[in-house]
């Protein structure tokens, strides 16, 4: 039982330090100067690290609920929604992100303004869901 | 992710925790009240189940559950939870106790209820 809880909780630990740096690291590269493109990708590199860690961890909970119990936990229709909400949230960051590394130094400053817009609503939105995920299951 | 799950597979390992599979077993501990196994309710009109829990270790609340599919959450140990009408026809209630990641933790019960 107290095994249990500190899996869950140290899943959770890192769950809530991925979501930390997808919503603030987004929100540091909106906010950054726009010339300095190096800091920028310094937070890009945050945020790809952010959704990665997300990804996994979520994965970990459903593990961890499987290596237990044998089930993956059970979710009402809100739930289920906030969780498509959430992977599809990732799943577009991990991809958005890394279209940025690979390509933002030909991008002009308006469209990397407009990344990092994006990135930041992508964190926020997750991190709304994350809340419905958590009470309607 | 590797890393993240090895150190959970091993923390797993070391620990000696036992794998729990979870079985469909009816518990004392876990009561519908009411309706009764095999009632008849109407058609048309809301179903109240009255429901008594008595979570196992590591049971945190309580779903329940209209023909497989989740219709709620229970907070509460003993309370009355008012099902949305049912179409005609038999049905199964099921009450199962879920851990904190609301998993089931293999204490349930269910009930058929005709609803004409």
């Amino acid at each position: 039982m107290q095994w249990e809880n500190l899996y869950y909780a140290l899943t959770q630990l890192v769950h809530n330090f991925g979501a930390l740096a997808v919503a603030g690291g987004a929100l540091a590269g909106l906010k950054a100067n726009n010339d300095n493109l190096q800091l920028q990708r310094k937070f890009a590199w945050l945020v790809l690290g952010g959704w990665g860690t997300q990804a996994a961890s979520g994965l970990t909970f459903g593990a961890i609920s499987l290596y237990l119990y044998g089930e993956t936990p059970d979710l009402h229709l809100i739930a289920q929604a906030a969780l498509i909400i959430k992977v599809a949230c990732a799943v577009t960051g991990i991809l958005l992100v890394s279209f940025y590394l690979r390509r933002a130094s030909h991008w002009s400053v308006r469209r990397r303004r407009n990344a990092w817009a994006i990135l930041a609503g992508l964190g926020i939105l997750a991190l709304s869901a994350a809340a419905f995920l958590r009470w309607f299951a | 992710m590797n890393r993240m799950q090895s150190v959970y597979t091993c923390s797993f390992i070391l620990s000696g925790v036992a794998i729990a599979v979870s079985t469909a077993v009816a518990d004392p501990n876990l009561k519908i009240l009411s309706p009764a196994d095999g009632a008849v309710v109407q058609a048309g009109h809301d179903v109240p189940v009255e429901y008594e829990i008595r979570p196992k270790p590591g049971g945190d609340h309580s779903h329940i559950y209209i023909d497989h599919k989740e219709a709620g959450i229970l907070r509460r140990k003993k309370a009355i939870f008012v099902l949305n009408p049912l179409p005609a026809g038999e049905h199964v209630i099921c009450l199962k106790v879920v851990n904190k990641a609301h998993t089931p933790i293999g204490q349930e019960t269910c009930i058929k209820v005709i609803s004409q």
